[in-house]
């Protein structure tokens, strides 16, 4: 019986105070952490948003600078979410908001030019100077986008605008 | 807890536990490399938040000089000399104008549309000013650029074009 009179384990108040004091580092540093992970997410988040839609309007503004623009699309009201180009090379080139994301055509084909995680809200496009007035054509590009994720909350939409001037020599 | 602590040493006198400046040595250790992380989050936020105003800014500068060179287009179809619309100096111009008006240092405004422009709409950070200086006779150095405050700093992004009389 003297082995279990031996006071070398710990006692219940111990245990106790032990487990209070490690509960309270493991929620106060779990708060951190969490609160560090949300912070990431965002930041990856805004990230996705903006390669998305700058690639989409670095390939737009390449298409369109060397295209020539229908008269008819002239809108100075930005209300054309389809824009139809007549380009040079690859011949009827359309972009359009397919609403979740930007569709080019190209020869019948279609395609996404947006990430599937990137929800594109608007894409609509202003048309100045369509056609032979003395001007030259200006298509100016408007982007809404934001990260397509069910936690909209922490979500910062992304509103960006561009104009390209045709480089269209011959339609004046 | 300290008195706990006390009362517990005092019924049983070892000293083969972690002591109350042990705990908080560990625990301040702890904070010190929690702390970092967080500020590693914090700062890769802003510099995306950073990036997004300049990715903005960038598309806004150039369509700045987008607009300037289709004036010196509007010239030559109109048989105009070269440099009749674009003249050297500081000016402004937004996405549906067809001139460029002294510059004013006023801020760009966002409608409903999306439409970045001096029309209406909630005011934005982004400043535009075109400058225009003649490098020659037959060639136009334009220089737009879009400034905007940044937690207290200016930031801007130019962007540079050459505009030569070609046609």
């Amino acid at each position: 019986m003297t082995g279990i009179k031996k006071k070398n384990g710990f006692t219940l108040i111990e245990t106790v105070v032990a487990t209070f004091v490690f509960s309270v580092v493991v929620i106060a540093s779990q708060g951190v952490f969490g609160k560090a992970l949300t912070v990431v997410k965002s930041g990856t988040a805004a990230q996705r948003v903006q390669e998305s839609a700058q690639y989409a309007l670095e390939l737009m503004a390449r298409d369109i600078r060397v295209s020539s623009v229908s008269a008819d699309q002239e809108d100075a009201l930005c209300a054309l979410s389809q824009l139809i180009l007549v380009h040079p090379v690859l011949g009827s080139v359309v972009y359009r908001h397919d609403s979740t994301s930007i569709e080019r055509t190209v020869g019948g084909t279609s395609g996404h030019i947006t990430a599937d995680d990137v929800l594109i809200q608007g894409l609509s496009f202003c048309v100045r100077h369509a056609g032979v007035d003395g001007e030259q054509t200006r298509v100016t590009i408007l982007i809404d986008a934001v990260y397509n994720s069910e936690k909209t909350s922490e979500q910062k939409e992304l509103r960006v605008q561009t104009t390209v001037s045709l480089r269209d020599y011959e339609t004046e | 807890m300290a008195g706990l602590l006390l009362e517990m040493s005092m019924m049983t006198p070892r000293s083969n536990g972690f002591s109350l400046l042990e705990a908080l040595v560990a625990l301040f250790l702890l904070t010190m490399g929690i702390i970092p992380a967080l500020l590693v989050a914090t700062a890769s936020l802003r510099s995306s938040d950073g990036i997004r105003s300049g990715l903005i800014a960038s598309q806004l500068a150039q369509e700045g000089a987008e607009i300037t060179r289709s004036f010196r287009d509007a010239d030559w179809f109109a048989g105009n000399a070269f440099g009749t619309r674009i003249t050297t100096g500081d000016w402004e111009v937004a996405w549906n104008d067809d001139a460029l008006t002294p510059a004013t240092g006023q801020p760009l405004l966002l409608d409903a549309t999306g439409l970045y422009s001096y029309a209406g709409g909630v005011e934005t950070p982004f400043v535009r000013t075109l400058t225009i200086s003649a490098e020659s006779a037959f060639e136009f150095l334009v220089q737009s650029e879009v400034a905007w405050e940044e937690r207290g700093r200016t930031r801007s992004v130019i962007v540079e074009s050459h505009i030569y009389d070609w046609y």
